[in-house]
């Protein structure tokens, strides 16, 4: 029977935290940090530069001001307002509200593609021996690293644009829904539920709001558009996650439990799929999260290749001051904090994850 | 009384010269592909060295000329043009790629210099010092500048550099800040190198010897995280191009000034320079400036007719030279490797 604890609640002791808790504890409080070196950096190389520029004298005060000005205005979401012609006088706020869900629709399908490849091609190649899988699967890797992801979007769209029209009745490009002359061709116009061109509602998930309005013409297209679009950044994003990704399997299969193994007589198949997948498999989380940078800019110009308005063709029309006429330079620190408060946020959590899935991790408890 | 003979005292044996460049080679062979890739790197530079002599004072300025341009014919490939024209440049593709060469290798050899400099010595000094205040100031700097896409990153720090630096410096402002934004994933490598290397016994040995942190650090950390380095390099390529292709190309193209991506509007596209480009002048010679403008005129959807050329050399240019790096990096890996071992 275990006796009861007569330690008074004030006792530290009390809440001692594994060892699992505290690097946990430890990893969160970094974030804030982390943030806040960010958008010193930010506003040290965006903000003052501008100032000066316009003629503005930076003091201590002034600096420690506007510091605290710009972090005031990035956590409320005073963000200014749109000087995009698409969406012209928008808040920034509610723009970027409109266009995340669309973003975060495609990026659960092309992650799910780039799992469904990544993960068994970088098994295979990273476990096998022969002489003609490595250089050809290296040399692949780095030519995927190096491809601008606009020109193959550009000639996918190419080889499929006559197909699209002819057989699904609409452009591949325009955006992940259908494009104007489609609705003029079957609905006389937009629906009141599809608002500036591209957004849908209420959810703002172009196929759950397809599935809500029951628009089934428009789910099918919306879906094949996706998939299309999703297809092309799984296909740059895995190879740039096999470069990391096959060495991790390639060390892991020179490990000594394996060769122990499979002097016992184990088959190769298990002991690929089972003793070294569950080794490798925190390893991957962390690739993927030290790739998460390249994802992105993959799926940032994949959506503008197919002009899919989208989170990431917000964060192109910013960087090349298409937000400008005023507060373009307002709009490239708004994006560069939200973007960094994303990676920050997920490699946290993948460092986290990572260590529970580390089988040795686990033995030590 | 008689004392044992003492054994005499062996003379040292006269010391033989060090091996040549030669003999090195015979006793451990260059790959293949580190032949491959300094082959490659050569052709590279004798490119850039030719178009410095063969371009002189007008190396930094596109040539056009105005009958290139549509609606006039579209010119393909031939003997005249060898690579064909970009019309919307109205140049000549094989002369504008070899004024870019010398450009391109500069750019990309000075944002490497930085990075692999900053990359390799914070990353090892992190490692030798692990724990240490050092260790935790260098990985929580790097953790967080490469927690932001050193693409977008770089763009944006630029973009607000550039209104108070003067427009004729914007490239070697680039250079700087691209190399001081692209190091982290460099230190982070390394580190983990140098931790290991940190605690190996002969380190231990030399550390009992009474050599002090600078002679660790420059005789054994770093020559033995050399590795991760040179694992690194060639990746540390992609956003270097990535954002000197991507920005004019999205400006230009596809949802500029311009309108709808691989439809140029009549008569034909002009190339316009985005706000925050580091380059001077949109007639610049560079390689990702001809892919932007090649990639968006030369895949026009609506026609159904692919200019292939105005993308493929340019793109050719940008994958070869990663390849060489990657190919010469990748053979002294294997070489320090084995003679390591």
């Amino acid at each position: 029977m275990r006796r009861p604890d007569r330690r008074a609640p004030h006792d530290l002791r009390l809440f001692r935290l594994s060892n699992y808790g505290r690097f946990v504890l430890m990893r969160l409080l970094l974030v804030p940090g982390q943030l806040v070196l960010v958008l010193l950096i930010l506003y040290v190389a965006i903000d003052v530069p501008s100032d000066i520029s316009l003629g503005q004298n930076v003091d201590v005060m002034t600096f420690f001001n506007g510091f605290a000005q710009m972090v005031a205005n990035d956590f409320t979401g005073n963000w200014g307002t749109s000087a995009s012609f698409q969406y012209p006088g928008v808040p920034m706020v509610q723009l970027y509200a409109w266009l995340l869900p669309n973003s975060v629709e495609l990026a659960v399908f092309a992650l799910g593609f780039s799992a469904a490849i990544a993960y068994p091609l970088s098994m295979v190649l990273g476990w096998s021996r022969r002489p003609g899988v490595d250089f050809p699967a290296r040399f692949v890797s780095l030519v995927g690293t190096l491809l601008p992801v606009m020109v193959v979007g550009s000639l996918v769209i190419s080889a499929l644009f006559f197909w699209f029209i002819n057989n699904v009745g609409d452009l591949p490009d325009q955006g992940v829904i259908p494009s104007f002359s489609w609705w003029v061709l079957h609905y006389e116009g937009y629906p009141s539920w599809v608002i500036y061109t591209s957004i849908t509602q209420p959810t703002g998930f172009p196929l759950v709001d397809g599935l809500v309005q029951r628009a089934w013409a428009f789910e099918e297209i919306t879906l094949l558009k996706t998939l299309l679009q999703a297809a092309v950044i799984a296909a740059v994003y895995v190879t740039i996650f096999l470069r990391h990704s096959r060495s991790v399997v390639a060390d892991a299969s020179r490990e000594l439990h394996l060769t122990a193994a499979r002097s016992r007589g184990i088959k190769e198949r298990t002991l690929l799929w089972r003793h070294t997948a569950r080794r490798v498999r925190p390893t991957f989380f962390i690739v993927f999260a030290l790739t998460l940078p390249a994802y992105l800019g993959t799926q940032f110009v994949v959506e503008a290749v197919f002009l899919d308005r989208g989170v990431g063709w917000l964060a192109l029309t910013a960087l090349t001051g298409q937000m400008s006429s005023g507060n373009g330079i307002q709009q490239l620190e708004v994006m560069m904090f939200l973007l960094s408060v994303v990676v920050l946020v997920w490699l946290s959590v993948v460092d986290i994850i990572a260590k529970r899935l580390d089988p040795r991790e686990v033995q030590a408890g | 009384m008689s004392f044992p003979a003492v054994a005499s005292i062996p003379t040292p044996l006269p010391a033989s010269n060090p091996p040549g460049w030669r003999e090195r080679l015979a006793r451990r062979p260059l790959g293949a592909g580190t032949w491959l890739g300094l082959g490659l790197l050569a052709a590279y530079l004798v490119v850039a060295l030719s178009a410095l002599v063969r371009f002189g004072g007008s190396l930094a300025q596109l040539s056009t000329n105005n009958v290139w341009v549509p609606p006039f014919a579209v010119l393909g490939p031939s003997w005249a043009h060898p690579f064909g024209v970009l019309t919307g440049f109205g140049t000549d593709l094989f002369t504008a790629l070899w004024q870019a060469t010398p450009w391109d290798l500069s750019i990309v050899a000075g944002i490497l210099a930085i990075d692999a400099a900053l990359g390799w010595v914070l990353g090892a000094l992190a490692g030798l010092n692990e724990g240490g205040i050092l260790d935790t100031v260098v990985m929580f700097v790097g953790d967080t500048l490469g927690s932001i896409p050193s693409f977008f990153l770089v763009v944006a720090l630029f973009a607000g550099l550039g209104t108070v630096a003067p427009h004729s410096v914007g490239l070697p402002v680039f250079i700087v800040l691209f190399g001081l934004v692209i190091w982290p994933a460099t230190a982070r490598t390394t580190r983990e190198r140098a931790r290991s290397v940190a605690r190996q016994p002969f380190l231990e040995s030399a550390r009992a010897s009474g050599a002090g942190q600078g002679h660790l650090l420059l005789r054994h950390i770093l020559p033995n995280s050399l590795s991760p380095l040179l694992s690194q390099i060639p990746i540390d390529v992609a956003p270097i191009f990535f954002v000197l292709t991507v920005f004019p190309w999205f400006y230009d193209c596809s949802s500029g000034p311009h309108g709808a991506p691989g439809v140029p509007l009549p008569p034909y596209l002009v190339p316009v320079l985005p706000p925050f480009s580091p380059l001077p002048y949109v007639n610049f010679p560079e390689w990702g400036n001809l892919l932007a403008m090649g990639t968006c005129e030369g895949i026009p959807f609506a026609t159904g007719a692919v200019y292939w050329w105005m993308f493929v050399f340019p793109l050719i240019g940008m994958l070869g030279l990663g390849v060489a790096i990657a190919l010469l990096c990748d053979g002294i890996d294997r070489r320090l490797s084995r003679a390591q071992a």
